[in-house]
């Protein structure tokens, strides 16, 4: 009886101790809920915890939660989140210092946490090469020259990797810095102008790829240059925003965006990786995202001559 | 001489006579291919074979262990680790190439620095094809005891070669005729680093529960239904 209650014990003792408590700081959204409801599925075995914090939630608030449910991990949906996460790292407690995180749908992750040891996670853009790739298989005509509008100044790093991954792939990706000639939205506006053309630099241009950077689809450029030059030029413009597709916007012709289950199962194998077999999450650094869905714009497809090829087209999304 | 009585009854059957045959049985199908699981459902109900089966296909494991636990599944199409690692189903026929019941699946690389050696050091992305746990278990027995560093899982084919384009892992395992799909989609090419041991092609498999069923009529599944699935001949199974 006595061996009996030991096992019993030894059960529940292992149990207790094998299982951490992993706190999901996000907002109130679809998209999260999504992506939190995957990851709790793969994770069953550890303890959740959903922090849904507003734009007005502020770190005190992060903090007490933090204190209350004594979490071993957090998953960190949003930049609002991993700001939060980022002073956590100072604080001195000895109850908080070990905590990591895993982070995603946060925009431009890699440069938000660059040198971070204590935050990893997954890109929420999709990139360049996903997205010009999973384009090209569905057009019978060659995609070689592709023109990229960006902001030095925080997409540097992402650009130079999709040069050389699209490289690989005889793609030509010529990234045009709009902040060249300034920071300011009148500079910047002015380069996009320039940018978005038939043929840039001598060089017939395949496919425009539209930045997810508010920075530059501003409020004076978006209609004025962007949706303008989307429906007046004879270019493709990829995106990784479904709804750019859309017929209202009539703006981009195919766009690959996040798929957010795989997402969550993306962020939940990191998390896994870190809690089972105690990898470092600087380590385990930030993956690029992988699972994507596609959505294809028939109209502007049309509207440009593109050849499509039709018998893949079932396996996207398409807009008509 | 018009019977009326005979004639109702003959107006009153006929309705029953027009309704479309109730399928008796349901197959699920999961076996991650460069297929869409819509166009392997629709190409294996439109089997006249399958005249009498609802074919349902899942393009992810979770969802096909859902419908498994959920739904009235007697039949299964599944990669052949499914009944070593599940005990509900057992095999029945095996699908086959050319007449081969097996295949080698192909580790490969878009790094040569990334040699057989390096394996231990590596990264290695892989289909989930029996669930997260499971599939680690399965791949470490396809590698046969050659150690890795972590493992990547992905859940379609379509986004295994991304793993390895984009630097999330540097190693990948396909089978040989995903990796024809993919070398015919992409202008970079794949090193192949090693070939594992034998794996068996996909089972069709029937629930231990319904044994009893007969599963006769998958013996006349044609070639072009099967080959969605990279396969082209069955045949019954034997342990």
């Amino acid at each position: 009886m006595q061996a009996l209650t030991l096992s019993i014990l030894i059960i529940l003792l292992t149990q207790s101790l094998s299982a951490a408590t992993l706190m999901t700081v996000s907002f109130d959204s679809d998209e999260m809920r999504l992506v939190k409801e995957t990851i709790a599925r793969d994770l069953n075995k550890h303890k959740h915890v959903d922090l849904v914090i507003r734009k007005d939630s502020d770190y005190e608030e992060f903090l007490a939660a933090v204190r209350k449910n004594k979490p071993d991990f957090l998953a960190l949906l949003d930049n609002k989140a991993v700001n939060f996460m980022k002073k956590l790292e100072n604080e001195k407690a000895a109850d908080i210092q070990h905590i990591q995180a895993a982070s995603t749908m946060a925009l431009n992750l890699r440069h938000v946490i660059q040198n971070n040891k204590k935050i990893c996670g997954i890109v929420y853009e999709v990139p360049a090469f996903t997205i010009v790739t999973r384009f090209r298989r569905l057009v019978s005509r060659a995609i070689t020259t592709v023109l990229a509008p960006y902001r030095a100044s925080e997409f540097e790093m992402m650009i130079t990797e999709a040069r050389q991954q699209l490289q690989k792939e005889g793609i030509d990706l010529i990234g045009v810095n709009v902040e060249a000639e300034g920071r300011d939205t009148a500079a910047v506006n002015r380069l996009v102008e320039k940018a978005l053309v038939n043929e840039y630099a001598g060089k017939k241009i395949d496919a425009i790829l539209v930045p997810s950077d508010n920075v530059i689809l501003n409020k004076e450029a978006f209609a004025s240059l962007w949706l303008r030059k989307a429906r007046s030029l004879k270019v493709p413009f990829l995106c990784n925003i479904e709804k750019f597709t859309s017929k209202d916007f009539d703006f981009c012709t195919f766009a690959a965006y996040p798929d957010l289950a795989a997402l969550g199962h993306q962020l939940a194998e990191q998390i896994n990786e870190s809690l089972e077999s105690g990898t470092a999450v600087a380590e385990l650094g930030v993956d690029y995202i992988i699972g994507v869905q596609e959505s294809l714009n028939i109209n502007r497809a049309k509207a440009i001559d593109l050849p499509l090829k039709s018998e893949r087209l079932d396996s996207v999304h398409s807009v008509e | 001489m018009f019977d009326l009585r005979a004639g109702l009854l003959g107006l009153c059957l006929l309705p029953l006579w027009a309704l479309p045959v109730k399928a008796e049985e349901t197959l699920g199908i999961f076996y991650p291919s460069v297929k869409q699981p819509k166009d392997v459902q629709k190409a294996f109900a439109d089997d006249a074979a399958l005249k009498n089966v609802k074919v349902l296909a899942f393009g992810s494991f979770e969802d096909f262990q859902t419908a498994v636990t959920s739904e009235n599944i007697t039949f299964a199409l599944v990669p052949s680790a499914y009944i070593r690692y599940f005990d509900d189903f057992e095999g029945l026929y095996q699908l086959t190439l050319d007449g081969k019941s097996t295949f080698q699946d192909v580790v490969v690389t878009l790094d040569p620095a990334w040699n057989e050696a390096r394996l231990d050091q590596g990264i290695v992305g892989a289909i989930n094809v029996i669930g997260r746990e499971k599939t680690r278990k399965m791949v470490e027995d396809l590698l046969a005891g050659k150690s890795f560093k972590r493992l990547k899982q992905v859940s379609k084919i379509a986004d295994l070669y991304p793993l390895l384009a984009l630097g999330n892992a540097q190693y990948a395992i396909f089978s040989p005729h995903d990796l024809d799909m993919v070398k015919a989609e992409f202008a970079s090419k794949p090193i192949q680093v090693f070939r594992t041991g034998d794996v068996l092609h996909p089972l069709i498999t029937v629930r231990k529960t319904k044994k009893s069923k007969n599963g006769d009529f998958f013996l006349k599944l044609s070639p072009s239904t099967l080959k969605t699935l990279g396969v082209n001949g069955i045949k019954s199974f034997s342990k």
